[in-house]
């Protein structure tokens, strides 16, 4: 190649590259954007202050069933606050914040949800301390829960009480058994457990409220089946809680606490009566099941839908039905532990099931 | 199980194969590592009336392992190559072989077929370019002591840090064809990697694949092609919760004309992110496609070896790139050594500092592409904490190099001045000046010894200022090394690293969805971090030495005294590559 190749080269590929700059540059310089990236952020100026000193949150008491807690104060300037909100006894946390030169109480509200894994629970008291970007000026206040929030309104909490607004997960006054809730037939109570658990100390305690749910058991007879219970669906539910007829739109959403364990496994069993009737038939219906591993450690939120369940395999516990996913047609739910594989110890640990319909479970909202 | 059977397998092969000593082959490496640590300071023992002190945490320790790692090589043919990295570890207090373990720690295969198409499959290490696969170096070290460099070394040998690579796991392929007429070399390239595997529950399968169309036209002129994606694979759960996809696309070229003294050079590379979160809920729902450029022109003066280099890029908000801008280095880790100070219920974590940086084996490093922006420290490096694809940088680099380690002297300093694309937060922008250089002079060269005599020095130092939602933030990197050759293969080595940060930050909390930011955590600094070290080492051959080190570190808060600490450490280390 001569020298006036050379250079004819370098000079083409000098051309492309500026090219391509300029072209790069119009574009950049063209885009569309605002005027800033991310929420807005306002610092303290000099100067400012919070009117009296006052940041309240009221009222001090609040039933999170029917009730929010409002936070009011006025400030000299607009500035980026926040309200961190911690339970003293259950850990749980939320953060609301905003740019503002005010809280306005019609807007600037709380009712009940959490960040983060914990609940908020019934008569904890919940420290509240506003704080503001750019400074050191922190206020508080306390606000005591009568009532922890209820999340029925996303769907069906399945819960240990069948009144509409009483107690979600595995709460209540006592654990109620009969009618509502009954176990298995083959979960012998001297060699396989079934029980409402406070869990053992902060690090492991329930997700929700003081008690969580565990099921545990040697499988003894090596059929990988250790032990459950079900909780029926009553009339009164049926009547005051419509559910979709789309699988698409039903999620399944259950707290588990992995142990890093590879054998235990929860059967989550949506039972349906395919005839439209008040009860699941297991040798005449549909079950429709998903089995949780417990892999993971700590709790974890898992979300699954309905569409996604697998029909129960025995033609007599479940696999005899139209073989079609009726959401509006469960009767009862199922949790059962399992071993796999067979004949070894288990321990599932589990906690607030909710099915949700329209999305999987929020519980920021 | 299976890979205890396929490393006997490898054995054998190699115990048949012994007499021909093309077809198995042995590399690896041996150490042992001694350390004796003490720590001490105001955190542990506050002097003021009514305060505790910490006596609940240890003060000493002493730790240490020897590993020997055994690569085998087994390669029938052209075709083949098969290697094995076997570990076999023992932790100190384990002798006798009570607390040794053994473990896998690479395995790979490896081969060309058709002596056209070259294949890797199993540990690869990979990089493109530096805006699409990098492994960038999280703070600024070219010009640190030996005996820095010595500890690190270590460091980046336990996490698999080869040059800017990552460690993936995966496979590999390229090709290249070369012609005479037209251009002189058209190459290939295209991998695939899983960097997280399905829990078949909540957790699908996140892949990491991509590639590389080169063209040498001459050696004046080439330009290439990369494309890398980061996804989700959602048919590996069994509801779909989150649906997540990265995609970059980038065009580089590099443009050479050289003269008998001079050379010149037109680098360049652009292209674009295109990224999608979608999710039931429309209101996180995030799919943004942003752009960068990055065009630069160096002159280099030959006989010099001077370099002189200025580029410009742009970088916008939310160009995302996980392959290039996840960091290698946990800021916000806990140390390992003394990992608490204080008593319940007012223990606090101590914060890998200066120290742990450059020797902390574990726990620190991260090994594993993120699919968004990780948080960092912005003392450690504000400008570029994500490497050169930092997103929202635009601005002017001017680089000007001389010299090289056989020389006399090998020198080098660079300028940045860059500044936001887009406010965070505020309409107003970050501004950016950064400083760093330095040099490494062989005295030797100049006294006409033949023995060693090497004096280094480096500064870092950055700016980061903002008018409103103010911000003044201003950091500086110190490093000082000496190394003197006293006897044939001994060395004394010193080195000395400071950093001062003093100012605020608010740094943003990244999150994938479409807030892109949900929030800022205010950051305010007045603090110091030092080491000084010195000791000896005796190169036994190229790749083999052992040394002895005296390490004094400390960590002093210029704004809550009770926070300072010193620590100091005797290392001890011999090691052997073959």
């Amino acid at each position: 190649m001569n020298k006036y190749s050379i250079q004819s080269n370098f000079k083409n590929g000098i051309l492309v590259s500026v090219s391509l700059l300029i072209a790069l540059l119009l574009v950049s310089s063209c885009a569309k954007r605002t005027d800033f990236i991310g929420s807005e952020l306002v610092t303290m100026p000099e100067g400012f202050f919070v009117a009296d000193n006052s940041f309240s949150a009221s009222p001090d008491r609040v039933n999170f069933e029917r009730d929010k807690a409002k936070f009011s104060a006025e400030f000299s300037h607009r500035v980026t606050w926040r309200i961190k909100l911690q339970g003293l006894t259950s850990g749980a946390n939320k953060v609301i914040k905003g740019t503002s030169d005010k809280l306005d109480p019609d807007s600037i509200q709380w009712n009940g949800s959490h960040d983060g894994l914990y609940f908020f629970m019934r008569d904890e008291k919940v420290l509240a301390e506003l704080t503001f970007m750019g400074g050191n000026l922190t206020l508080i206040d306390t606000i005591d829960v009568l009532r922890a929030k209820l999340y029925g309104n996303q769907g069906f909490s399945v819960s240990n009480d069948s009144r509409p607004t009483t107690f979600e997960g595995f709460e209540g006054a006592s654990f109620n058994i009969s009618g509502l809730f009954w176990l298995d037939p083959y979960f012998d109570g001297r060699r396989e457990m079934a029980e409402r658990d406070p869990m053992l100390n902060d690090k492991d305690k329930p997700v929700q409220g003081e008690y969580a749910f565990t099921l545990s058991g040697t499988d003894i007879t090596n059929s990988y089946f250790v032990g459950g219970f079900k909780r029926n669906i009553t009339a009164m539910e049926r009547n005051a809680i419509k559910w979709p007829e789309d699988p698409d739109s039903v999620y399944i959403n259950i707290y588990l606490y992995g142990r890093g364990d590879g054998v235990t496994k929860l059967n989550f069993s949506m039972e349906e009566a395919d005839d439209g009737g008040p009860s699941h038939r297991e040798d005449r219906h549909d079950a429709f099941e998903f089995q949780f591993n417990f892999e993971h450690t700590g709790w974890k939120l898992f979300s699954v839908r309905y569409s996604d369940l697998t029909r129960a395999a025995n033609p007599d516990y479940g696999g005899s039905g139209n073989n079609v996913k009726e959401p509006n047609k469960v009767r009862s739910i199922a949790f059962n532990a399992i071993s796999s594989p067979p004949n070894n110890y288990v321990k599932a640990t589990f906690d607030f099931p909710i099915i949700t319909f329209g999305k999987p479970f929020n519980p920021r909202e | 199980m299976i890979r205890k059977l396929v490393f006997i397998a490898f054995v054998l092969i190699g115990t048949n194969h012994v007499l021909n000593a093309q077809t198995v082959y042995f590399n690896g490496l041996g150490r042992a590592l001694v350390t004796n640590d003490k720590i001490a300071g105001l955190a542990l023992d506050p002097d003021t009336v009514g305060a505790q002190t910490d006596n609940t945490n240890p003060r000493r320790g002493t730790g240490g392992y020897t590993i020997f790692d055994l690569g085998v090589n087994a390669q029938p043919n052209e075709m083949l190559r098969a290697h094995a990295l076997l570990r076999i570890q023992n932790e100190f207090g384990g002798f006798y072989g009570d607390g040794s373990f053994l473990l896998f720690r690479q395995m790979r295969l490896d081969g060309v077929l058709g002596k056209l198409v070259k294949y890797e499959i199993g540990d690869l290490d990979l990089a493109l370019t530096p805006y699409t696969l990098y492994n960038f170096e999280e703070m600024y070290n070219d010009f640190e002591a030996d005996i820095f460099a010595i500890r690190r070394s270590v460091v980046h040998y336990e996490n698999f840090n080869f040059g800017n690579k990552w460690r993936v796991q995966g496979f590999n392929t390229s090709a290249a064809f070369q012609y005479e007429k037209g251009i002189e070399r058209l190459g290939f390239r295209a991998f695939a990697t899983r960097p997280r595997r399905t829990d078949f529950l909540a957790t699908p399968d996140r892949i990491f694949m991509g590639g590389r169309v080169d063209v040498k036209q001459s050696k004046f002129f080439n330009v290439g092609i990369n494309y890398a994606n980061f996804f989700d694979v959602m048919s590996t759960v069994a509801t779909e919760i989150v649906n997540y996809n990265n995609k970059v696309y980038t065009a580089d070229v590099a443009g050479t004309y050289e003269l008998e003294k001079l050379k010149f050079q037109l680098l360049g590379e652009a292209g674009m992110s295109d990224y999608r979160f979608d999710t039931m809920d429309v209101e996180v729902r995030r799919n943004e496609n942003n752009i960068f450029y990055d065009l630069g022109l160096s002159g280099e003066y030959k006989p010099l070896k001077a370099r002189l280099t200025v580029s410009y890029r742009e970088v916008q908000p939310m160009f995302s790139s996980p392959g290039a801008q996840t960091r290698r280095i946990n800021d916000f880790a806990q140390a390992n050594l003394f990992p608490t100070m204080g008593n319940a219920p007012l223990t606090m974590d101590r914060r890998a500092i200066l120290m742990d940086r450059i020797s902390q084996e574990h726990g620190i490093r991260n090994l594993t592409l993120q699919p968004m922006l990780m948080p960092f420290l912005p003392q450690y490096n504000n400008i570029t904490p994500f490497g050169m694809a930092t997103p929202n940088r635009r601005g002017v680099t001017v680089t000007a190099n001389g010299g090289g380690d056989e020389e006399l002297i090998r020198t080098s300093a660079t300028i940045d001045l860059l500044s936001e694309v887009q406010g965070e937060g505020v309409a107003s922008l970050r501004e950016f000046t950064g400083i760093r250089g330095g040099f490494v002079l062989n005295a030797h060269k100049l006294l006409g010894w033949e023995s060693i005599i090497a004096i280094n020095a480096g500064i870092r130092h950055e700016s980061t200022t903002r008018e409103l939602s103010p911000i003044n933030l201003q950091s500086t990197l110190y490093d000082a090394g000496l190394t003197v050759e006293v006897l044939k293969g001994l060395d004394l080595i010193g080195g000395y690293k400071l950093l001062t940060a003093r100012g605020n930050e608010f740094l943003a909390v990244y999150v994938m969805d479409g807030a892109f930011i949900d929030d800022y955590m205010e950051i305010n600094i007045d603090t110091k971090e030092h080491i000084l070290a010195f000791g000896g080492r005796y190169r036994f051959s190229k790749n083999s030495y052992f040394t002895l080190q005296g390490h004094f570190a400390g960590f002093t808060n210029n704004e809550n005294r009770f926070n300072n600490y010193t620590m100091n450490q005797a290392f001890l280390n011999y090691t052997m590559l073959f």
